[in-house]
């Protein structure tokens, strides 16, 4: 499994759990977000989602030994248009929160930019060095960025490829807490932030579709 | 006027004159024309000889609004905003008004701890031009692009870094140094990454994305994508060709 699923109370804990591949996404953790995620938005009774990584950090991105594969350009695009989970998670009208620790790079950030409220430990450390593979970030980061940067900074971030820390991501507005329980201060916010539920919905909406 | 210099993948345009007019808006513009059709460029880099990024826009400062330079300029921007490769600028001095508005156009503004950005068009009669009411607001925030529009406040440099609109560096060669790093990325993984951030602000989230995934899919089809995985899995550094 790719995926391990807690159910606490109205909070849902997804965490990622492929801890020998640091995390990488490849196409079953992609398949099992995508249908882990029509859960919760199919599931009155869960308000919140909480997003970790199992092992020594968040998620190291795609998982670059699938990228051999020889499935034509065409059908990339249709399977990728089919079941569109970065666009299902941006659009999950529950509170999603990602607790990150370790390091958070290439998809693996762009997975995180795309919940609403981010945490990480101090020491993680972020990056998106696509372009350093002959890639570009392509999980929704070159549009999450700027939205929650500015132009200038997802530029900067997404040019040159360079690492930068939770301080930074802090100073950027990339991230909105620095703590060291990462989990368990996401889980509890949650529930917090969970009291009233409806209004969650409401102001998501308003604030998605401005 | 103008001196341009090629080193491998890396164009160094050099501004000698600190005022603008006609004739450096024409070449300029030609220039942008050039580099849109050179694939073997991977990164421009503009930066200035004068003591200031054009601080004005005449031999005298006191000459009336020139409509004729106004809307060459905006076709100049309109041609500096076409350039797929990366646009990187040494910026000296006061950057004001139609600097200000060239500056913007650039995806990296490195500065020195004395340069500063106002821009004077209101107090001169003058509209904004060259886009730069968009794209400051983009580059910055709402509030800060008003407040020195409209407002005629000047951005500081420790007040330009700490809102990530530009980068300190200690010398023209510190900046060069940063254009040839930017130089060993994948020119297009470079030129994707930058058209997908750019136009995609000016869209809806959902239409940016498709926006995004359509360049991606683009990308998959590369010489350069192929390399950058297999040099990735081999731990080796790759050898981008461009295509």
């Amino acid at each position: 499994m790719s995926l391990q699923l807690t159910r606490d109370g109205a909070v849902l804990h997804i965490q990622l759990d492929r801890p020998a591949s640091r995390n990488a996404i490849d196409a079953p953790m992609r398949d099992a977000l995508y249908e882990a995620f029509l859960y919760v938005q199919d599931d009155a009774t869960i308000h919140a989602v909480v997003l970790s990584g199992n092992g020594k950090g968040f998620c190291a991105g795609a998982d670059l030994q699938e990228f051999s594969d020889e499935l034509s350009v065409l059908k990339k695009r249709r399977i990728r248009q089919q079941h569109d989970v970065w666009e299902l998670i941006r659009s999950c009208p529950k509170l999603t929160i990602v607790a990150m620790h370790g390091f958070a790079v290439g998809s693996g950030i762009e997975l995180a930019m795309l919940c609403d409220i981010r945490f990480a430990t101090a020491t993680t450390i972020f990056a998106l060095p696509e372009v350093s593979i002959g890639m570009m970030p392509a999980a929704g980061g070159t549009q999450s960025l700027p939205r929650a940067t500015s132009l200038a900074k997802a530029l900067h971030l997404a040019l040159t490829a360079e690492r930068f820390d939770a301080q930074q991501a802090y100073r950027w507005g990339i991230i909105q807490e620095v703590c060291e329980n990462v989990v368990e201060e996401a889980m509890s916010y949650a529930h917090r932030a969970t009291a009233h539920p409806q209004h969650i919905q409401l102001v998501k909406h308003q604030l998605l579709h401005r | 006027m103008i001196q341009q210099q090629k080193t491998g993948a890396l164009l160094t345009i050099t501004l000698t004159q600190p005022f603008l007019d006609v004739t450096m808006i024409v070449a300029l513009r030609d220039i942008a024309q050039q580099i849109q059709y050179d694939e073997t460029i991977s990164v421009v880099h503009v930066r200035s000889e004068a003591p200031r990024f054009w601080h004005s826009v005449a031999h005298d400062e006191t000459d009336i609004v020139d409509y004729q330079l106004s809307r060459q300029f905006s076709r100049l921007c309109e041609a500096w905003v076409r350039i797929r490769q990366p646009i990187v600028m040494d910026i000296e001095g006061k950057c004001g008004h139609y600097g200000l508005a060239f500056a913007c156009l650039a995806d990296f503004r490195f500065i020195q701890p004395h340069t500063e950005f106002y821009s004077e068009a209101l107090q001169q009669k003058e509209i904004p031009i060259g886009g730069v009411t968009r794209r400051l607001a983009q580059l910055l925030d709402y509030s800060t692009a008003m407040h020195l529009l409209v407002g005629g406040a000047t951005l500081t440099a420790e007040q330009a870094v700490a809102r990530g609109f530009a980068l300190l560096s200690a010398s023209t060669q510190e900046t060069q140094a940063f254009c040839e790093r930017l130089c060993e990325q994948s020119a297009l993984g470079l030129q994707y990454t930058k058209e997908s951030i750019v136009r995609g602000v000016d869209m809806t989230f959902h239409q940016a994305l498709q926006h995004e995934m359509d360049l991606y899919m683009l990308l998959q089809t590369s010489h350069d994508r192929l390399e950058g995985v297999e040099a990735y899995l081999q731990k080796r550094p790759p050898q981008f060709k461009g295509e």
